[in-house]
């Protein structure tokens, strides 16, 4: 593949990582709250599992290994083994946190020092140690059948290579024709690596009678010389491995490897012919017991029937159509630069401007009197409010991504305070101007920062309050008569306004005896420089919080008004004090 | 005659590859999102091969593999699963449903035409 086509499979593995990831973190939370079913389990483990595989693609290596841990123990909550305790969420979110910036990190070429998430990994490591003992087992179970088909780096050797004289025996069984394997492609695939002999045995075959349509009665005998290894022959045999006797023996020819040598001497061992002699063969040739083993190997006992599986996600994965997926209908959707949307957005402006110009012109022109005229100005008044507001619509995005970054500013507060906090949050379908939701980013960030660490109180203070350990703090969006209405709220303490009061007097913010409402009082809480906490933090303390917030706001609401009446300081100063 | 892939993955990105490898290496290519996705795409063409991802949303690797088998129509149309690493377990219960062949995720393009060329006719 060209540079510029791995380059553009390279974006768009970037930005469906970023849908995995939202993905995840839904599922996570919702996994979290005891609210997942099997699906929203399964659709998270992909999630996790897709950003592996892509990244594995482009060599990202500590995205790759840390997706691995992850993915690990999310296998373990889908198969049951780990229950999704809120010990074992917490570390989950956490490594959630983690992927997404390593992500982030590939996607900008950065190197994350792994020593900075190490406790995470660490942590969800820790998680499916317990079931150590089950994994070596399955390992075990599973060993006959993993090959290692690295093909020697035949480019390497630096002079011809010696010829190796392989005898195979190939008998397939029926399985592998019903699995759409092809005896004669197999021997074709085997006449590439060198020239072969085949000599079919038909002696199997029954009188017609007895027959069976689907039965496997023929065998090959192939002599074939190659200069291949016989690590090349056997990944011929790969895909039927415990579908067919498969026995592949070499001539002591001059020149074979050392290793040929040993599977010879091992043959010679071993005694005669069969299957078991091969597998021994196989282990003596080979150092490592995985690799080995491979050949003719008896497929293990296990039926076609899939109900055996010690996986049952699979199955729900397959009949369950669960509630999530039928909330969210499958759209068909195109990606668009934003460039060209912006470009739209524009033409559109100035075609309104255009279209008010020219009717300023008609009554100007005093054609206004012409009745063809003004209906027709009339349908293109009403022809570009709608191009208007469609070409908007393309712009607009659901807050939902901008929430869940908020979800994981209160675990980091939350963390680092000691507080034990829940995010949760409404209208995350609702549909902001793209621009809009990236401007909210840091208003919000510094809300969330303060009701985490100024309004919610310590566990033990909630306890001694009468109220649960765990505070939480709402978030939420709506439109509401033209508006989009953002609250954010919690349920701690609220606002202690004579301490509010009695810390503006002290920065001089206010002369110590002005009267003030408890409105005012509020206010003051987006003065520039106002803090109430006692000690700076790295959380909140400098004084620069609630102000920026207004900031924010005030600027972009002029800006906004025109398209989306955007309007969230009123709200703020209702909303944001709890109740 | 130029070979049909049916290719059958969730993830865009793989699809992206697989399309590309497989157009570069001459092949026609059909391509599905999921296990449901691909038997509506398998009623409207008949692939030489099918190569198609384990984990996937509405219907995984191991329900398509079953119900193209079921189906008289098709369960001689080889099936080749992408597998992670060397994923011995999945392989084994893949094979169990009745797929034909394996491919190892990432791939390299010349590893993947080789996987098919074993076992399209």
């Amino acid at each position: 593949m060209t540079v510029d086509t791995m380059a553009a499979i390279r974006q768009t593995f970037f930005q469906e990582c970023e849908e995995q990831l939202s993905e995840m973190e839904m599922g996570l939370l919702a996994m979290d709250e005891g609210a997942a079913d099997s699906e929203t389990v399964n659709a998270v483990f992909r999630a996790v599992h897709s950003i592996k595989g892509g990244a594995g693609a482009f060599k990202l290596t500590a995205l790759v290994q840390f997706a691995h841990t992850f993915e690990t123990a999310l296998d373990h909550v889908r198969s049951g083994k780990l229950a999704p305790t809120a010990d074992v969420m917490k570390p989950m979110l956490r490594a959630a946190d983690v992927l997404a910036d390593l992500v982030e990190a590939s996607r900008d070429g950065r190197d994350i020092d792994e020593s900075s998430y190490a406790s995470i990994a660490a942590d969800v490591k820790a998680l499916t140690a317990t079931n150590e003992e089950d994994e070596v087992e399955e390992a075990i179970d599973f060993q006959p059948s993993v090959i290692d088909f690295e093909m020697p780096a035949i480019a390497t050797e630096p002079e011809a290579p010696p010829m190796h004289e392989y005898h195979v025996r190939f008998a397939p069984r029926p399985e592998l024709y019903a699995n759409a394997n092809e005896a004669a492609l197999i021997i074709r695939e085997l006449s590439r690596l060198g020239s072969v002999e085949v000599t079919c045995d038909a002696t199997a075959v029954p009188t017609l009678d007895a027959i069976e349509a689907e039965g496997a009665y023929l065998a090959w005998d192939i002599k074939l010389s190659s200069e291949q290894p016989i690590e090349a022959v056997r990944e011929v045999f790969e895909f039927v491995d415990g579908e067919a006797e498969i026995n592949i023996s070499t001539d002591g020819q001059p020149g074979v490897s050392d290793a040929d040598i040993a599977a010879l001497l091992a043959m010679a061992l071993g005694g005669s012919s069969g299957s078991e002699s091969e597998a021994s063969a196989a282990e003596v040739s080979n150092p490592e017991p995985e690799a080995a083993a491979s050949q003719s190997e008896p497929q293990p006992e296990t039926s076609a029937e899939p109900a055996a599986t010690p996986e049952p996600a699979h199955q729900t994965a397959q009949t369950v159509e669960s509630p999530k997926a039928a909330a969210v209908p499958n759209q068909t959707t195109i990606r668009v630069e934003f460039d060209r949307v912006d470009r739209l957005i524009n033409l559109v402006g100035e075609l309104v401007i255009n279209q008010a110009m020219l009717s300023q012109r008609v009554v100007e022109a005093n054609l206004a009197g012409s009745s063809s005229i003004v209906i027709g100005l009339e349908e293109l008044e009403q022809l570009t409010r709608e191009i208007q507001e469609s070409v908007m619509a393309i712009r607009a995005q659901p807050v939902k991504p901008l929430f869940q970054r908020m979800s994981r500013i209160v675990r980091e507060v939350a963390d680092a305070t000691g507080k034990q906090v829940r995010l949760k949050t409404d209208g995350e379908a609702t549909e902001v101007d793209k621009t809009v939701v990236e401007r909210l980013a840091e208003p919000l960030t510094h809300m969330i920062r303060n009701a985490v660490d100024h309004g919610i109180e310590s566990p033990e203070a909630r306890i001694a309050a009468g109220k649960p350990p765990e505070g939480t703090v709402r978030l939420s969006a709506a439109h509401r008569s033209g508006r989009i209405v953002i609250e954010i709220s919690d349920d701690g303490a609220g606002i202690d306004r004579p301490k509010v009061r009695a810390s503006a007097i002290k920065k001089g913010l206010i002369s110590p005896d002005v009267q003030l409402s408890d409105n005012d009082i509020d206010n003051l809480l987006f003065l520039p420089g106002f803090s109430t906490a006692a000690t700076i933090s790295s959380i909140s303390g400098r004084g620069v919080g609630m102000d920026v917030v207004k900031r924010s706001i005030v600027a972009h609401r002029d800006f906004f008004t025109a398209w989306t009446r955007f309007d969230v300081l009123d709200e703020l100063a209702t909303n944001s004090r709890g109740p | 005659m130029t070979q049909t892939i049916l290719t059958v993955d969730d993830s865009r990105t793989m699809r992206d590859m697989l399309r590309m490898a497989l157009a570069e290496a001459g092949y026609n290519v059909l391509q599905a999102e999921d296990g449901v996705h691909g038997l509506e795409v398998l009623q409207t063409a008949t692939p030489d091969v099918i190569v198609t991802d384990i984990n996937m949303p509405k219907m995984d690797g191991f329900g398509l593999i079953e119900a193209v088998r079921k189906d008289s129509r098709y369960r001689r149309v080889p099936i080749l699963v992408l597998t992670t690493e060397s994923d011995a377990a999945k392989k084994l219960r893949a094979k169990e449903a009745g797929a034909t062949g394996w491919i190892v995720k990432p791939f390299e393009p010349t590893k993947l035409i080789a996987a098919i060329r074993r076992v399209a006719a």
